[in-house]
């Protein structure tokens, strides 16, 4: 699975004001503008939206085709959701496709979930594919986030590739001993397997755990120390991103 | 007055199952010794080792390093352990970062972290691995990342836990020169490369259910076909044309 | 199950966040009251991984293949570290797959982890019925597994129900999410019937990994 590792992080060494951007700034900048996406329910807002979104992208100099790639998915299952409110929206009916009718308020509700889920993934994207994990783990934990969850979300991280590559090995060793999957009686077999597997891990995860231990882990707090500087750029960047978020929520709820 | 390094007293342990590991276990390892434990699998070597570092508490008994008693768990860079996995010892995203993990629990700034670990890479040759995930490094420079881990905090006493396993020759070699270079007080090496043990060790122990068979300098205790046969182990092939 | 991004209005998701927040801060505060908290980290970060790789997990079960859901099995094994663990997997998921939106993170969390945690209460008090019982581990795992998906699914279909875009027709709202609910139930066996044979299991081989009842 070290090939989820790569596929994401693949354009995280550009160059581009977004990527230079102190990640705790970009963090909480972009996160913001996430957020006041969410709110949205204003047609002239969610075109302004799209267009913050395009205009971020486009600075960031990811490819448009990874971002495409990304937002493939789950923008498949967002849109079946869009259509069951194009057709099932109580309203007064706009025109009628054989047995179903869309109304005027199930073409609003389907604009506004799709154009709404496409600003806010756009930005997702850029904001993930321009930092490394490792920026954001770094960047949480200045930000104060607790230590046993930045440790527990550090050794997760590290699991989940060893993990998977465990079970890829054993999916193989099973096929290999002729064992296929026939009924609800291959589940305690199943079991079997995972407990193995959870226990060498387990295991594994304890010497590990030892080996940091003897030098020094969580004695100490002088790890978290790192503190990096920042720039003014990066402040200028973080003062816009809220200003629009700010902008964006006033609009939304403002006597507009 | 040679002084003692480490002192193990009247030691009792047994696992969490039940399975008693040592009764009434005693050993001491002085200044200027490197100690070499042989002895088959399961004999209790690591659980030896985990005790001697604090990781396990012993039921009943004393364990001292340095004149201290141990305290469990504590982080102590006085004494440092070399795993006998090195993917157990390996965590960080790049080898510098997990060179640095030790120190910086230490306490020291980034401009002497810098400057130690350099100097430890510099000396093992893996300066050019700086910036690599040491997970895909191979096993020999994965097994010189986690010794430079180790080395950098310069501990008084290290623990290698089959140091010499999966290397090939030029990476043993290198290790045998590494070991024999260090200026650690004392060490303790468990291995299955009795003439690994020949070559650098200075005194040999010989275990077996959790009790020392045998006790003493390298060629006399390894040429001791006899008792070393009863235990599982064949004496080293250098030694067997003196026979 | 994973609520993806832009489907609940941001006044939900802000809402997530905070009821997210305050059962963090109350499962950490649970876990700091633990003699030594950060020797159980290397379990929890195993089980996160374990949920995280669920999603990819796609056992066959002729007719149709099911998807492990681990909720109650996290719940029993991890205690308070559940929710945490939890919490970050759905991050993960979110952040390398785009499986679940970060806007939704929330309430996804919320959801997965109060479940989790309910798990774990089930499994306790099932352990402690069946205390110095034979099959004492096996029963309470067959019901933490069961309750997993249970409360898990109730939770969904209650979110689902109230805060799905409004103009949708309720009654066919109501039908489909009902539907949806429903065929979670053979699933439910399933996890019952894999949790009992897991937690019989470990409870022989290594015990050190479940909670174990006195």
């Amino acid at each position: 699975m070290i090939h989820i590792h790569s596929s994401v992080e693949e354009h995280v060494h550009l160059v581009s004001p977004i990527h230079q951007l102190d990640t705790r700034f970009k963090l909480i900048g972009m996160l913001f503008l996430i957020f006041s996406f969410a709110f949205i329910s204003k047609i002239e807002l969610l075109i302004f939206s799209i267009f913050v979104s395009f205009f971020i992208l486009t600075i960031s100099k990811l490819p448009f085709r990874f971002v495409l790639q990304r937002i493939k998915l789950p923008g498949l299952l967002i849109f079946m959701v869009a259509i069951v409110t194009l057709f099932f929206s109580e309203g007064s009916a706009v025109f009628h496709l054989g047995p179903l009718s869309v109304t005027k308020e199930g073409i609003h509700s389907f604009i506004l979930i799709l154009v709404r889920f496409i600003s806010i993934m756009m930005l997702m994207v850029v904001l993930l594919g321009s930092t490394s994990i490792i920026q954001i783990i770094k960047a949480m934990r200045d930000l104060k986030l607790p230590t046993l969850l930045c440790d527990m979300i550090f050794f997760s991280y590290r699991y989940i590739f060893e993990l998977g590559n465990d079970l890829k090995t054993m999916h193989i060793a099973m096929n290999m001993r002729g064992f296929r999957s026939k009924s609800i009686l291959s589940i305690p077999t199943f079991a079997l397997l995972s407990g193995s597997l959870l226990i060498r891990s387990y295991e594994q995860s304890d010497r590990v755990y030892n080996a940091m231990t003897l030098r020094g882990y969580g004695q100490n707090s002088n790890y978290y120390k790192q503190e990096t500087s920042y720039t003014l750029v990066d402040c200028i960047w973080l003062i816009i991103l809220i200003l629009l978020s700010a902008f964006i929520l006033c609009i939304e709820f403002g006597p507009y | 007055m040679v002084r003692k390094v480490l002192e193990l007293e009247n030691i009792e342990y047994s696992h969490d199952d039940g399975h008693q590991i040592f009764s009434n276990f005693n050993l001491t390892i002085n200044d200027g010794e490197t100690v070499g434990i042989v002895g088959s699998n399961g004999t209790g070597k690591t659980t030896m080792f985990l005790l001697s570092t604090g990781i396990y508490q012993p039921k009943k008994g004393q364990i001292r390093l340095l004149g201290k008693k141990v305290s469990p768990r504590k982080f102590n860079p006085s004494i440092g352990m070399v795993f006998q996995n090195q993917d157990d010892q390996l965590f960080s995203p790049s080898v510098y970062e997990d060179i640095a993990f030790g120190l910086l629990n230490m306490g020291f700034d980034n401009v002497a972290v810098e400057k130690k670990a350099s100097k430890i890479m510099d000396r093992l040759n893996i300066s050019h691995l700086k910036n690599k995930q040491p997970h895909h490094l191979s096993g020999g420079e994965k097994r010189l990342v986690a010794i430079a881990g180790v080395l950098v905090m310069e501990p008084e006493f290290i623990i290698w836990d089959e140091p010499t396993s999966n290397l090939d020759m030029r990476y043993r070699r290198r290790l045998i020169d590494i070991i024999k270079d260090s200026q650690q007080s004392a060490m303790m090496i468990a291995s299955h490369d009795l003439e690994f043990i020949l070559e650098v060790c200075n005194r040999v122990i010989l275990l077996d259910n959790g009790q020392i068979i045998l006790d003493g300098p390298p060629k006399k205790v390894l040429r001791n076909e006899l008792v070393l046969s009863q235990h599982g182990i064949e004496i080293p092939f250098s030694l067997k044309q003196f026979n | 199950m994973h609520i993806p991004e832009g489907m609940l209005p941001g006044a939900v998701c802000i809402a997530g966040y905070a009821l997210t927040s305050a059962a963090m801060w109350y499962s950490l505060k649970q876990i700091n009251k633990k003699e030594d908290p950060h020797k159980e980290i290397p379990k929890a970060a195993l089980l996160t991984a374990a949920f995280f790789i669920s999603t990819f997990i796609l056992i066959p079960i002729p007719p149709a293949s099911v998807h492990p859901m681990l909720i109650g099995i996290i719940g029993a094994m991890l205690g308070y570290f559940a929710f945490p663990a939890i919490t970050i997997a759905l991050f993960f998921q979110a952040v390398l797959f785009q499986h679940g939106g970060i806007t939704t993170l929330g309430v996804n969390a919320f959801l997965f982890g109060t479940s989790a945690l309910l798990s774990y209460y089930v499994y306790l008090y099932a352990a402690r019925i069946f205390q110095s019982k034979k099959y004492q581990q096996v029963i309470a795992g067959f019901l933490a597994g069961i309750s997993g998906v249970a409360v898990t699914v109730f939770l969904f279909y209650l979110v689902l129900i109230l805060f799905l875009p409004t103009t949708l027709d309720v009654e066919t709202e109501k039908k489909a999410i009902m539907l949806l609910s429903l065929s979670h139930f053979p699933i439910m066996i399933l996890e019952g019937v894999f949790s009992a044979s897991l937690f019989g299991y470990l409870s022989k081989m290594k015990p050190q990994l479940i909670e174990v009842i006195k």
